[in-house]
């Protein structure tokens, strides 16, 4: 479990360049990246292919069925 | 909307350790990873998002580890439109990846989390002056968990950078500036193209088209075994120039400026980091 600083996500959020997509501080930037993300999830997140959201949710029968309630108690 | 509240689900896995039904638990525990730490909800909901991509893991091993990052870029950049909206966004894999930049260390962990664990130092951290004090040659570019090899994405068909798609919509970053983070140096100006900036948000009709080409960039994306050079930081050509000019109008940036020595005494918070941290503790 990671104990996340408050402080430091707040202070890091100064610094985000809308236009260029990073973090840019006073003679450098720095950019979250797939490559690195993967290296700190990747072993949790199952296979190569990335989950892009097709546009369509899933069906309350599905969900039920894998969490193993009712649909009525999903309502 | 089909939405579970957290507390719902936490009851529903005690109620199967119980019952002994071991696979289902271990189901019901993932679906609270990714409702509440991948990508939470701002009211402590487990939306349908999350459970759509908990699906997409659970039925066809697809990673979420591309949407978690998307969704980080997008609550940055709404907070940039509206001061006031909070972050929403997997924060622990966010201070995992600022802390292994911030911090150098001798040992070579097997992973980021190991890394991040044998770090003492950031607990102790005045984050707000370590960042404002931060240079370039101070990063840690290239943290030693990387010397393993890393598989670097290359290009994306049809998109200058790379388009992110998460559960909010689609965000570009841009990897040419990411590239002493991969132990290169970064070698003049980036080209105006390999920055452009690209944005589609919700996934209603509008932004169909575009989301389908983002599916397809996907896709097809290949990887390479790319040969990561080790730990160099430094600036060829006119990079520094370039950054100078772009910051100089800047007025978002918040701490330029060299502190003077009674300020560096007594740090404070700014009211803006106080609303923040106090925005945080409410997610």
């Amino acid at each position: 479990m990671i104990e996340v600083s408050v402080e430091a996500i707040a202070s890091l959020a100064q610094y985000y360049d809308q236009p260029l997509r990073c973090f840019t501080f006073g003679d450098f930037q720095l950019v979250p990246t797939v490559e690195e993300f993967e290296g700190i999830l990747g072993c949790l997140l199952g296979g190569r292919k990335p989950y892009l959201f097709s546009g369509l949710y899933p069906s309350m029968e599905r969900i039920a069925k894998v969490v193993k309630v009712s649909t009525q108690e999903l309502d | 909307m089909v939405e579970i509240p957290r507390k719902h689900l936490e009851d529903k896995a005690k109620a199967l350790v119980d019952q002994r039904e071991w696979t289902s638990f271990i189901d019901v525990l993932a679906l609270l990873v990714f409702g509440v730490v991948l990508f939470p909800n701002m009211d402590g909901l487990v939306d349908l998002t999350a459970i759509n991509s908990f699906l997409a893991y659970h039925h066809n091993k697809e990673s979420s580890v591309v949407a978690v990052l998307a969704d980080a870029y997008d609550t940055f950049d709404r907070r940039c439109e509206k001061s006031s909206a909070r972050i929403v966004c997997c924060t622990p894999a966010l201070y995992v990846w600022l802390v292994f930049h911030i911090f150098h260390h001798e040992s070579k962990p097997a992973c980021p989390l190991q890394g991040h664990r044998m770090c003492a130092e950031k607990g102790k951290a005045n984050w707000e002056q370590l960042l404002a004090d931060m240079v370039g040659a101070s990063v840690n570019w290239f943290p030693r968990w990387k010397e393993r090899g890393v598989e670097v994405l290359s290009s994306y068909e049809g998109f200058p950078n790379v388009p992110l798609m998460g559960t909010r919509g689609c965000i570009n970053y841009n990897p040419v500036l990411a590239i002493r983070q991969l132990g290169y140096p970064i070698r003049g100006v980036p080209s105006g193209e390999s920055i452009t900036p690209f944005i589609a948000r919700g996934f209603s009709d509008p932004n169909a088209k575009v989301l389908q080409r983002v599916r397809k960039a996907w896709n097809s994306v290949q990887r390479k075994d790319k040969e990561l050079r080790k730990s160099s930081n430094d600036v060829i050509g006119g990079y520094h120039q370039w950054l100078k000019a772009w910051t100089q109008w800047k007025t978002w940036l918040p701490q330029l400026k060299i502190s003077s020595e009674e300020e560096a005494e007594t740090p404070e918070e700014s009211e803006e980091v106080q609303a923040l941290k106090a925005e945080l503790e409410r997610t």
